[in-house]
C-alpha cells in the first residue's frame, strides 16, 4: 500500500485506525494475525496508541 | 454492561438495588461520583484528536477501501490539498467514466456508473445517484461489454436479474418520481453518456423495459426480442462473437473443415478451440 505523505499515517495504519475506533478493548486479537507487511497486527495498534492517534478509555 | 454489574457498583456505594437497567444507571450516574466506578467501566479503542482529523481529512481512502470503488491510493493522493473528500471522490468517478467510455470497455464504464451511483446514494444526493444507476442500466441494456465486445443475446439473462433493478425501485420511490420524470431522467443519463457502437435496443424500446421491470413483469429478454437489433461478426465498428451458435464463426468453420480433413488431429483442435471460446467468453463476462 502506498504511504501518504511524510510525517501522516500510512493508508495501512489509517484504515486500522478506522477499523478500531470504537471497538471494545477487550477484543482479543489473533496473535497470528499480521499484516500485508508481516506485521503484528496488535504492535501496529499499540504505535498507533504509542503515537497518539488511538487511546484506550471508558465507553 | 450487564445488570448483575449495575448492582454490584450501586451494592458498593450502599445504594438501592431496585429498578430496570435504565434506573439503575440512572442512579449510579446520579448519586456515585465517576471516579468510584470508571474503572469496572469497559474499555473501548477510541481515535484521540489527532486520529480523528486524520479520520476526517483521508475519509477518501477509507471509503475507497470500504466500498472497493478500486481506485489507486496514489489516484487519491495526487488531487488531495485542493479538494474536499468528496470532491476529490467525485472528481475520480468522472475520470474513471470518461476513461472506460473513450477506452470503449464497457463493462467498466458500466461499473464506473454503480459505483458513482453508491457513491452518491451515501451522500444523499439521490438525483445524481439515479441518474448513475440509470446509466448503468442503459448500458447493460445495450450488450456492449469490454474490449468494444457485443455480448451474445443468449447469455444477457443476467441484466434483468442485478441489484440495480431493486435499488431503481427504491430510488424511483424515495424520489416519489412520476414515470414521465423517471424517463425524462433515462433521457438524460443516456444524452450524457459516451456512445456504444452498437446497442441491442433502441433508447424507446429501453423506456418500455425498464417501465415493464419496474411494474414486476418478467422474461423481459424474450418478450422484447422482436425488437431487439443484430449485431454482425464483420462490424468494423465492434468486436462480435455469437457464442451460442459458435460453429457458425469462421474460425469454428476452418476449425471442423480441418478436422475432417484430418489435417489435426480431434483432439488437439477441439480444446484449442473451446479454449479460444472459452477465454472470449470470460474475458467479455469477467474483465471488469
Amino acid at each position: 500500500m502506498a504511504n501518504l505523505p511524510a510525517k501522516l499515517l500510512s493508508v495501512a495504519d489509517l484504515l486500522l485506525l478506522n477499523e478500531f475506533d470504537g471497538r471494545q478493548a477487550g477484543y482479543k486479537i489473533p496473535s497470528y494475525r499480521l499484516d500485508e507487511y508481516g506485521y503484528d497486527y496488535l504492535q501496529r495498534v499499540q504505535k498507533l496508541i504509542g503515537t497518539g492517534y488511538l487511546e484506550i478509555c471508558a465507553a | 454492561m450487564t445488570i448483575s454489574q449495575l448492582k454490584e457498583i450501586l451494592r458498593d456505594n450502599q445504594q438501592k438495588l431496585t429498578g430496570n437497567k435504565p434506573e439503575l444507571l440512572k442512579r449510579i450516574i446520579k448519586n456515585i461520583s465517576a471516579e468510584k466506578y470508571s474503572a469496572r467501566l469497559p474499555k473501548i479503542y477510541k481515535a484521540t484528536k489527532n486520529g480523528r482529523r486524520e479520520l476526517e481529512t483521508r475519509w477518501a481512502y477509507i471509503e475507497n477501501q470500504r466500498e472497493m470503488y478500486g481506485f489507486l491510493n496514489s489516484e487519491i493522493a495526487a488531487l488531495e490539498g485542493t479538494n474536499t473528500q468528496e470532491q476529490l471522490l467525485e472528481k475520480l468517478f468522472v475520470r474513471d467514466i470518461i476513461k472506460h467510455g473513450a477506452a470503449r470497455d464497457f463493462g467498466l464504464l458500466r461499473n464506473a456508473y454503480f459505483n458513482a451511483h453508491k457513491f452518491f446514494k451515501k451522500r444523499r444526493r439521490l438525483k445524481d445517484s439515479i441518474s448513475a444507476l440509470l446509466a448503468a442500466i442503459y448500458f447493460d441494456l445495450t450488450g456492449m461489454s469490454n474490449n468494444n465486445t457485443v455480448e451474445s443475446y443468449s447469455t444477457m439473462g443476467y441484466v434483468f436479474e442485478t441489484s440495480l433493478w431493486s435499488e431503481l425501485d427504491k430510488e424511483f420511490t424515495a424520489l416519489n418520481l412520476s414515470t414521465t420524470e423517471l424517463m425524462l431522467l433515462f433521457d438524460d443519463a443516456v444524452d450524457a453518456a459516451t456512445k456504444p457502437p452498437f446497442s441491442y435496443f433502441g433508447v424507446g424500446t429501453m423506456k418500455e423495459m425498464i417501465l415493464a421491470r419496474l411494474s414486476g413483469q418478467q422474461d423481459l429478454l424474450n418478450r422484447y426480442e422482436k425488437h431487439r437489433n443484430t449485431p454482425s461478426e464483420n462490424s468494423p465498428n465492434y468486436n462480435y462473437f455469437d457464442l451460442s451458435h459458435p460453429y457458425n464463426s469462421a474460425e469454428g468453420e476452418e476449425i471442423i473443415q480441418k478436422l475432417a480433413a484430418g489435417e489435426i488431429s480431434s483432439k488437439s483442435g477441439c480444446s484449442a478451440f473451446l479454449i479460444f471460446l472459452v477465454a472470449i467468453f470470460l474475458i467479455n463476462r469477467y474483465s471488469f
